[in-house]
């Protein structure tokens, strides 16, 4: 078993620092541990046909659908209206536009199943303009990629949602029990810029003065069209017109009327849109492909179970469990992408935590918090990438800007691993009513 | 010792891996710990169901408990048990496996396999918020269905079939996305589904058998000692099975009961009208499914109306 | 002569990409055309999940050549940004080459996988019954361009790495050619 287990790191390790994509190399990987400690058995015919379970899974057509309209958002001017509407509202909070990142990814994030999407639209934006006013790039940039995460940890989900199939929960009680901690982030996120404002007085640029009445509500009738489509998305899943996956299509119908009512819809743009969307869908189904056959080859070699096995024989308490966890994949995250660390991992620590008497609901939040962290840790991080695309600022000065919100980050995780209930109060009270 | 890795769609403690547990216990101390069944239950491995039969012929693992209606892609004839309304009841449902199992033996063989023994689902009925008293009662409720057999099935019926993924069915029930769920006890507690129906009619239009199987290249390395005992184990053990199967269908059918899901059987009008409206389905399945499973069919009714 | 090689299969994986973006906006009809028959005309066209998953296959297979040709696939930087430009140029060779092995031990194992889906007539267990040859062959197009297309990537890499320098067109590109890079 140390020689399977070695001989896997190795082959990881050396396949992915040489530069080799990371679906083919996982894939690689399996490949190669199949064919030298289980030879016998056709490993092409197992690739083959989890090839094609894992890539035409009807659970998974959400993610298509998210990412389209996050495209199709992208090209229109939702998303400047959003930040003109939000800009009178913050200017009495210390901190002031900082927090329109906060606030616009909150926002954003409702909408969109992504991380590095509400990062890219919502950076977008934000970036110059903050800049634009006089705000220091650093903390823009931090609070942008902390308030990226979000994306993933407000519904809807693609994390969400392939967690919910893996696991086979509820993907609707996994988008109900992250609303509560997803706000409650986006607030220790606001906390922390007002105490940064507050604590470098001068340093950041003046209020805009003489706001009148007529302002706020001008900025309301700006924030209408975001409110609408968030509106439109979530009511059709509410109302019984779609279910989850489906309502992915609403959002999708949804970003076209607002392209088409905002004339900013070509059929240039929306073909532009679907190439985008298209090769988005296929860079993350390759990763899919590839972390599920690793760990279906994995599982052909009793890894995760030996695995298990030794965690569970560790005896630890639940706490314990859980930072013994969130370690293992803090390092795993900084290396590897979110979504295959999800997939890898799940068959071996799920049983393992649900043994320890958390709800499975419960540790599908927990593993979006991790993931989001692994979004922000270099070298492999999903939204310093975007940003540096963005901003062109340095991958390390990125990373250094985001740790304050990293550690805002483990510090909640570690809350809700004492207080459970955070997580789990609201799913329980929607299925306590049916 | 030989270990044969079996694999199975099924979540750990389901009564089928549970049932599967009790056997490979029962091999190893009959074998003296020489023959070893490793089994990966949940779909660990990444075979969902409908491959199970090409897995175990081509040797991906050496065994699957997999349900038969899911193979059907590939040996139509093994479907004969899930066609509408053919059985009626636990004695018809009796008499056809018995009289199918040559039958499936010969289809195994050809997929490189050894059907070891069957262990039927609890049957299936409907979850609805109306209750199902008559064909009426059906009419345009949009009920979720699994297979082509239940699709037209209640399509014949005047119902309103949906397909959609076993994850998005609860959400779907809950927000009124659908109206009614045909499945089996088990499945209904598992959904909590008292949440969002009132009402079960066992209407027991389908059986789905489980099988446990072994590849033959895997069979033919035992000795012929241990593949005889394995084989009156099967032999042994199957009625037991076969009984777990029915006390789980009458626990399962409590808790709903407990939660206040009136149940109920369909009456004798409501059975007859069920039989009519199955019978462009027998037909097509005499016609497409092979000589042989024709020749089963009318074996089988010949037998049930002759009792 | 590589500019040649590069241009035909930059042709094709632009090919490939373009049938991807309308099996991406067929996914998205499909679905759609499920909610408004399920709720304005009360039935369900019951096919529509089955096709959408095939679509999403479709999607990822088929979008993979362009999406490699415009980096849009994941890969690890770090070990290239500590080495100098002649390392990087062979480690990028070596990458691409074991990579392309792995696409050619998909492809072969595509192949063998559609051959036999072939030679059952395997159909789905679904209510629709439709021949699995169909969407898998269409997968196997998609993998094998994307094989292609890391084969002469290699290729080009050991004989003219300037060309590779520019990528064919960033996402769109449908309005203008594909290429700037190769004159
Ligand atoms: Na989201
Ligand atoms: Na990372």
């Amino acid at each position: 078993m140390t020689a399977i287990m070695l001989t896997a790191f190795g082959l990881l390790v050396a396949l992915l620092a040489s530069g080799v994509w990371v679906g083919l190399g996982l894939a690689g990987v399996g490949i190669l541990s199949l064919e030298s400690f289980r030879g016998f058995m056709p490993v092409e015919k197992l690739l083959a046909q989890t090839v094609w379970n894992s890539t035409t899974s009807a659970e998974l057509v959400a993610l298509p659908l998210f990412i389209l309209m996050g495209e199709l958002l992208f090209r229109s001017r939702l998303t400047q209206l959003l930040f003109d509407g939000l800009a009178p509202w913050v200017d009495r909070i210390p901190g002031r536009l900082l927090h329109t990142n906060i606030l616009g990814c909150t926002l954003f994030a409702a909408i969109s199943g992504s991380s590095a999407a509400t990062t890219a639209t919502v950076g977008r934006i934000t970036s110059s303009e903050l800049m634009a006013r006089g705000y220091d790039a650093r903390i823009a940039a931090g609070s942008l990629a902390g308030a990226g995460t979000l994306g993933f940890l407000i519904p809807p989900s693609t994390i969400m949602i392939i967690y919910g199939v893996l696991a086979q929960v509820s993907i609707l009680k996994m988008f109900i029990a992250g609303i509560v901690p997803g706000l409650l982030l986006a607030l220790a996120f606001m906390v922390y810029l007002g105490l940064y404002a507050l604590s470098r007085p001068g340093e950041l640029p003046p209020r805009q003065r003489g706001l009148k009445a007529a302002d706020y509500l001008r900025a309301l009738v700006q924030l209408g069209p975001v409110a609408v489509l968030i509106a439109f998305v979530i009511g059709s899943m509410l109302t019984g017109m779609a279910t989850p996956t489906e309502a992915g299509a609403v959002g999708v119908l949804g970003a076209l009327i607002v392209c088409l009512l905002q004339r900013c819809l070509s059929w240039k743009s929306l073909w532009s849109a679907l190439m985008g969307a298209a090769q988005i869908t296929s860079m993350i189904g390759l990763i899919i492909v590839g972390a599920m056959f690793l760990s279906v080859a994995m599982g052909f070699l009793n890894v995760p179970r030996t695995i298990a096995d030794t965690i569970g024989a560790l005896g630890l308490s639940p706490l314990a469990l859980v930072a013994m966890l969130l370690v293992f994949y803090v390092v795993l995250g900084m290396l590897l992408e979110g979504m295959s660390i999800i997939v890898m991992t799940l068959p071996i620590t799920l049983p393992l935590i649900t043994q320890a008497g958390f709800d499975p609901i419960w540790f599908g939040v927990f593993l979006v918090l991790v993931v989001e962290m692994a979004q922000i840790t270099p070298p492999v991080g999903f939204n310093l990438f975007v940003i540096n695309g963005i901003t062109g600022m340095k991958i390390g000065r990125i990373a250094r800007a985001v740790a304050p919100f990293f550690l805002i980050m483990v510090a909640f995780t570690l809350l809700l691993a004492v207080f459970p209930q955070i997580v789990t109060w609201l799913p329980d009270l929607v299925e306590a009513r049916g | 010792a030989t270990q044969l890795m079996i694999v199975t769609p099924w979540p750990e403690g389901n009564f089928q891996v549970k049932t599967l547990n009790q056997f490979a216990d029962a091999v190893k101390k009959a074998t003296d710990g020489e023959v070893e069944f490793d089994i990966h239950a949940g779909g660990d491995l990444g075979l969902k169901g409908p491959e199970l039969l090409s897995a175990v012929r081509d040797g991906i693992v050496q065994g699957a408990d997999m349900l038969l209606t899911q193979q059907v892609g590939q040996a139509p004839l093994l479907g004969i048990e899930s066609v509408p309304y053919l059985t009626r009841d636990q004695d018809d449902a009796a008499l056809l496996r018995k009289l199918a199992w040559p039958y499936y033996e010969k289809t195994a063989a050809q997929f490189n396999q050894k059907f070891l023994y069957t262990v039927p689902w609890p049957g299936q009925g409907v979850f609805t918020q109306q209750p199902v008293e008559s064909v009426d009662d059906l009419q345009g409720v949009k009920l979720r269905t699994v297979d082509k057999n239940g699709t037209e099935f209640f399509k014949a019926l005047g119902a309103s079939p949906v397909q959609m993924p076993w994850g998005e069915v609860v959400p779907a029930l809950a927000s009124g996305a659908i109206d009614g769920v045909t499945t089996s006890t088990p499945s209904g507690v598992d959904g909590s589904f008292w949440e969002f129906t009132d009402y079960f009619n066992k209407l027991d239009w389908q059986l789905a058998p489980d099988v446990v199987s072994i590849n033959l290249d895997a069979w033919n390395s035992l000795t012929d000692e241990q593949q005889q005992t394995i084989e009156s184990l099967a032999q042994k053990m199957e009625p037991q099975f076969q009984q777990v199967s029915q006390d789980e269908d009458k626990r399962n059918a409590k808790i709903l009961a407990d939660h206040g899901i009136h149940m109920s059987s369909p009456s004798e009008t409501l059975s007859k009208q069920l039989t009519e409206a199955a019978q462009p389905q027998w037909k097509q399945f005499r016609e497409s499914a092979g000589a042989e499973a024709d020749e089963l069919m009318t074996k089988y009714l010949d037998a049930r109306d002759a009792e | 002569m590589i500019s040649r090689l590069l241009q035909a299969s930059d042709f094709l994986a632009r090919a490939a990409g373009m049938l991807a973006a309308i099996a991406m906006a067929l996914l998205f009809v499909l679905m759609l055309s499920e909610i408004v028959s399920r709720n304005l005309l009360g039935t369900s066209l019951g096919f529509t999940w089955e096709v959408s998953g095939y679509l999403l296959g479709l999607v990822i297979f088929m979008a993979s050549s362009w999406a490699l040709r415009n980096d849009k696939h994941i890969r690890i930087t770090l070990l290239r940004e500590h080495l100098p430009a002649a390392a990087v140029r062979w480690l990028d060779l070596l990458a691409t080459l074991i990579g392309a092995a792995i696409a050619v031990f998909f492809t072969a194992a595509f192949v063998g996988f559609c051959l036999q889906t072939w030679h059952n007539g395997t159909v789905s267990s679904t209510p629709q019954q439709i021949p699995l040859i169909v969407p898998r062959a269409l997968m196997l197009l998609g993998i094998t361009i994307f094989t292609l297309t890391l084969v002469v990537r290699a290729v080009a890499l050991i004989a003219a790495p300037s060309l590779l320098e520019t990528t064919p067109d960033d996402d769109g590109a449908a309005a203008s050619g594909p290429t700037e890079g190769e004159s």
